[in-house]
This record gives structure tokens, sequence and C-alpha cells, in this order.
């Protein structure tokens, strides 16, 4: 599903050339749930939106569901990220004047699906993550854990066949930390989605089968269990 | 993505921001205004001004023709008898008047009897004012009988409010009785305001010639008598007209009274320094030809111009009035244009600053798989509501604005001004020195200013838009 080989990236800030990723290369299978860890400013951000198709890697190649991204326009590349990659973000990004079912729609929006449709399907993802009765309020009114539940029945929404999260509990207590993260598991598994979660905490990773340890953009260890 | 959730996206974002939206809206509709009102008023004087030149001067078998002397200090004179012989041996002549300045009054007394003897009793104002025919048509059995009791020209208005209300006063304590005084401003046929005592409050205002027609026809009604208003539509019209006086019952005017009137009438001209427009046709120093054809009017152009006599068209006329004033419209037009280029300037701004605020959003919608031309094209539908809806704004605003100085121009101008300036959208300006009955127009052309400001505004969006829009999703998110 995920194919990175040799993939480098540098971000220039004036002269200075910091090295976010350095050779590195991954192969996550089709249905496979991976966290991606490591500390503050390891390159896992980095990572998720390479592998995400939001930024081009400088070196290496990236291959998402068989395709390669760096040959993709930017259309194609779009496209790829609105209808085989669903994404749950540390800030959640829902758009405070949606209401959480409109904020699920997006991508289908997006995709041009007729309305009736989407709204029926943004209800059906809601209800899956136990929120049918948040439907019509809008991001304000609800809590933190709730706001990313609502992004993963987002990043669900066009049923990807790839669930990339970053940092998915950064901004959530325990409790919600550990909710968001079974949750993440269930779907990936009920729905066969491949899932890649970045996180630096501890309680996350413990739950994920397989390891990336990433540190200074290189990949240092990597465990299963 | 379907153009409507784009148009729906757009919405949306307008309402949650509306405080910004409505600033952008003003200053759309600001910027819209002046070009409305530029547009209504500039319509409205120009049906008027075509109205008024069709019905009146530029007509090409019109001359206006004078006698100048020659010298450094060009002076007007009359024209001599043997100008006025050769005129009146001019082939193809239909008419001849003095300049459209003159005015006439009229008294309408009761009974069916024209009262010759307070006004014939004055051979000065015979000899000055009073042209032989003119005594005014009566109904056989009237109780409103209109009567020629003088005839004055004036050169402003002023003049004409003054003249009337003290005609007013005066006629008001020689009759002893409540009388109604109307101006028809028939000028040349155009159908004008007439301005209407009111009798009750005593004071003055002005209606429309619709307006008189229907008192006039409550007066038929009341009164039982047939007249005919449709006599006065070729004159040029003040008409004193007396009501109420019951039949059998004549008016004498004491000699010394009418004396005293006439008097301070005559005084009041010889103030003014253009006495010229005053004389009857026999003294005046320039006269309004009418030719049965163009070729007539040419042939005599030729004749006249060879007696030094100054001959122009009133094509030409209104050509050199419209030559006089030009700078000014330059003037107006620049401040216009600044005005318009302000507007621009603030509209692109407020766009600009619209789509830079929502680059996280921008960086969302990208990052779920919308496209850079998705993205442009919901900012795209943002400016153009915005910009139509205060250029709509502005169009409503402009309409009732030129309406609104149309009716105050029109009032101030019946108490003030002789003259109405009007600048069009071809750096072009027109003068006006009569009443219209509306300045106001509802132009068509007003709806491709709200195409050229829904147009600016997309284009001034259209950079900023794809600016945000080709930045990367990551770049635009990390905009927390």
């Amino acid at each position: 599903m995920i194919r990175l080989d040799d993939v480098s990236h540098r971000y220039e800030i004036g002269a200075e050339k910091i090295h976010a990723l350095k050779q590195v290369t991954l192969h996550v299978a089709p249905g496979e749930q991976v966290a991606v860890v490591g500390p503050s400013g390891c390159g896992k951000s980095t990572l998720f939106h390479i592998v995400g198709g939001m930024m081009t890697a400088w070196q290496g190649k990236v291959q998402i569901d068989g395709k390669q991204l760096q040959h993709l326009n930017d259309h194609e590349r779009s496209d790829v990220r609105n209808q085989t990659i669903g994404f749950v973000f540390q800030l959640f990004h829902l758009l405070p004047y949606y209401t959480a079912a409109q904020n699920v729609e997006l991508p289908l929006v997006i995709h041009g699906v007729d309305p009736k449709e989407r709204r029926q399907r943004a209800h059906e993802v809601l209800d899956l993550v136990g929120l049918a009765d948040r439907i019509d309020h809008k991001p304000f009114q609800l809590s933190g854990g709730e706001m990313q539940r609502v992004s993963i029945a987002r990043a669900m929404i066009n049923r990807p066949k790839l669930l990339l999260a970053d940092e998915p509990t950064g901004n959530l207590d325990r409790k919600a930390s550990d909710a968001v993260t079974q949750l993440l598991l269930e779907m990936s598994r009920e729905q066969g989605m491949t899932l890649l979660v970045t996180t630096h905490q501890e309680t996350v990773m413990k739950q994920f089968p397989r390891k990336i340890h990433l540190d200074k953009g290189e990949v240092v260890d990597e465990t299963r269990r | 993505m379907r153009h409507g959730d784009s148009l729906r996206i757009a919405l949306v974002k307008l309402r949650q921001r509306w405080g910004r939206a409505l600033f952008a809206v003003v200053v759309l509709a600001i910027a819209v205004v002046p070009p409305i009102l530029v547009l209504d008023l500039y319509d409205g004087a120009r049906s008027v001004i075509k109205s008024s030149a069709e019905a009146s001067g530029a007509d090409p078998r019109n001359l206006s023709i004078k006698r100048w002397t020659s010298g450094v200090f060009r002076q007007l004179i009359a024209l001599t008898p043997e100008d006025r012989e050769l005129i009146r041996a001019l082939p193809g002549l239909v008419d001849q008047q003095v300049p459209r300045y003159f005015r006439h009054i009229y008294l309408r007394l009761a009974d069916g009897e024209i009262i010759p003897g307070a006004v014939a009793a004055k051979p000065s104002f015979v000899q000055h004012h009073l042209a032989p025919g003119q005594v005014f048509a009566s109904s056989q059995d009237g109780d409103v009988v209109p009567v020629l009791i003088g005839k004055l020209s004036l050169l402003y208005r002023q003049n004409l409010q003054h003249v009337l209300e003290r005609v007013d006063r005066d006629l008001d304590a020689m009759i002893g009785q409540h009388f109604e005084l109307h101006v028809g401003d028939m000028l040349h046929g155009l159908r004008g305001i007439v301005r209407i005592r009111d009798m009750e409050k005593g004071e003055y205002r002005l209606a429309t010639e619709a307006e008189w027609r229907t008192r006039a026809e409550a007066i038929r009604a009341r009164t039982g008598r047939q007249f005919d208003l449709d006599a006065y539509d070729s004159s040029l019209v003040v008409t004193a007209r007396v009501v109420g006086l019951r039949p059998g019952h004549g008016l004498t005017l004491p000699n010394a009274a009418v004396d005293r009137f006439f008097t301070w009438l005559r005084q009041r001209h010889d103030r003014s320094t253009k006495l010229a427009a005053y004389k009857t046709p026999a003294t005046s120093k320039s006269l309004q030809l009418r030719f049965e054809t163009q070729a007539a009017a040419i042939a005599a152009t030729e004749v006249l111009k060879a007696k030094d006599l100054t001959v122009s068209s009133y094509h030409e006329i209104l050509r050199r009035s419209f030559e006089r004033i030009r700078i000014a419209v330059y003037i107006v037009g620049g401040v216009v244009a600044m005005l318009l280029l302000l507007a621009c300037f603030l509209v692109s701004s407020v766009l600009a600053r619209v789509i830079l605020d929502a680059r996280r959003e921008i960086g969302l919608l990208r990052a779920l798989g919308a496209r850079q031309s998705h993205v442009i094209r919901i900012y795209m539908y943002e400016a153009a509501l915005l910009c139509g809806l205060g250029s709509l704004l502005g169009v409503i605003i402009g309409n009732v604005a030129a309406a609104v100085i149309s009716s105050w121009a029109l009032g101030a101008a019946a108490k003030q001004t002789t003259s109405f300036y009007f600048i069009d959208r071809w750096i072009q300006l027109y003068q006006i020195d009569f009443l219209p009955d509306s300045l106001w127009r509802f132009a068509p052309e007003q709806f491709l200013w709200i195409v050229f400001a829904v147009s600016l505004a997309m284009v001034s969006a259209w950079f900023p838009a794809r600016r945000s829009a080709r930045l990367d999703p990551t770049s635009a998110l990390r905009l927390e």
C-alpha cells in the first residue's frame, strides 16, 4: 500500500538546510496498522505529508496504492488525496462555520457526490464514530475528543484505502486519547484500511502491532508485535 | 466539485465573515454610486435636451441672427429696419420671433368679459409690451376668460419668481379676490413644470403639467365651461388666472393701481443689463427664424451673412455652449476617474485580504483533495457575490440619490438658478436652462456597470486566489 524507497527531504530556511528525512525506506502492506514514533522534530510530520501527497519528496520514490506520486501532476495528486487517502490531523482542522455533518461531507463535496447521497453517508459514518447525536453541532459545540472523531469520520467517508493520522491524540486528554486510538484501530480493522499513525505518545504506540522509530530523519528501529 | 457546492461554500463563508463582507459591499456600493448618478442624470438630461432641442432649436430649419458692431468690444445692437426688410423678404421664412427668454403674463378674468380698458388704456404698456394680436382667446360665456394684461421678458428665473410674487400680491390687492397664478413653462412646446400657488397655505410649489391639467379639469367641471388648455402649449405662457369670479361680476382695475403695477414691472426690468431681449421684435437685437426647409435656411444664411449679420444654426449654438464648459467637464471627469481608481484599489485590497486570511481553509480543502481550480472557483464566487451585492446596492442608492437630486435641483432651480450642468459618460457637458419634468431617468446602461464591477472584482480576486491555491497544503495548514 505504501512504498517509500530512499526518501529524503530537506527544508531550506534562508541559507540553512534542514534534513527532515534521510533515505527513509518503508513498505507497508494493505490493511497493516503502523505507528511512526519518535521525539518532536524527528521527521514524523514530514513523512506524514509526503505519504499523504501534500508535499513532494526532495529525493526518492513514493508509491501509494501503486501510484508513483512524484510522477503525478497536481490534478492527479489531488484525486489521490481525495479518493485513496483519509487524513486525520492533530489540530482537527474542522471548518468552524460548518456543522459536524457538513465537515464530514467535505471530501464528498470535493468529489462531486450528489448532496442527498453524501448527507446519508455522513450520517452513517458519524453514527459509526458514535456521534449520531452531534450531527448538527458546530465544532465549538464539541469537545476535543468529539472533534477528533468528526475528523476521523471525515477521513473515512470516502472509504479510503489508507488512513493517515498525524498525532491524532496530541491535543487530547488520556481518556479521549485512548478512545480515539481504539476507534482508529477498530475502523481500520473493520474497513480493511491501512492505518499509518504518527505519534510521540507511548500509550498510543503500544497499541499498534508495528512501530517504526524515527530519529533525526532516519529510521532507527522497527518493532513488530 | 460541483458549481452549486462552490457557490454554497462561498455563501457560507460570506455569512460567517459578515463584517468584512459588509465592509466590502459598502465600499463597492460607494464606488458604484457616482457613475450611476452620472448615468441617470445624464440620461434624464439627455432625454430632456433631446425633446427640447427637437421642439425648440436644434432643427436645421432654425436660425438665430444677431447684429454685431465691429471693434475690440463687440456690442450687440438692434436689428435695423433694413435688416427687418431683408428678413421679411427671405424665401421660405415661416416664422420669426424674439429669443425664448420672453415670458407673457395673461390675466384670465371671469364672466366672458374681456377687460381691455385696464390694459389698453396704457399706451406705454402697449407700446413696449403688447404685440398686436396677442389678446388671448376667450370662452363665449366664460367663467374663465383669458386676457392679456402684459408681456414681459426675463433673463433669469429669479426675476420670474420675484415678478410673479409681486404680480400675485399686487393683483390680489387690486382685484380683491383670491386667484391662482400659474407659470406654464411651455418653452417652445416643452412640457414642463408648473408653479402653483397653494391657496390654503399661500405657498408656491412645483407641479407637473399633468397636475395642472387635472386642476384645469376640476375648474372645468366646477364651472361647466369649456376651454382648451392645449392652446397654451405652443406659447410661452405665464398665466395669472382668476378663479371663482361669478358670471355678471366684471372686474375693474383702478387705473392708478395698474399704472403702479406696470411701472414697477418696467423698473424691475430696466435694471437688467440685458434689455435687448425684452424688446418686441420691432426693436430686438436678435431674432429666431424658422424656415420651411433646411435648404431655405442655408440659402438665407448666405444672404444674411453677406449683410454682415451674425447667423447661427441651433446646432452651432448648442455646440458652442458645450465647448464653453468643456474644461469643467475635464475636471469633474478627472475626479470621478480618481474615485473609481480609489474604489478599485479598495476592492482589490479587501478581496486580497479575505483570500489571504482564508489560507488555512484553502490548505484543508487542498489536503482533502480539492484541485487548484476548485479553490479558485470558490473565491471567484465569493468575489462575484460580494461585488454583485455591492454594485446592486450602489445601483439602488445611486438611483434614489439621482431621483432626490433631480427633485432638489428642480426645486432649487425654480427659485435660484437658470442652468443645470450634466456630464455624460463620454465626457461631454450639456446645459439645460429650463425646467424639465424630471432630470432622472433609469439608465439601462447601469446594468453594464454591475457587470463591470463584478468583472473587476473577479480579476482582483483571481490573483490572490491563485497564489493561495498554489500554496502546498502543508504550508497552508501550518498557518494556524
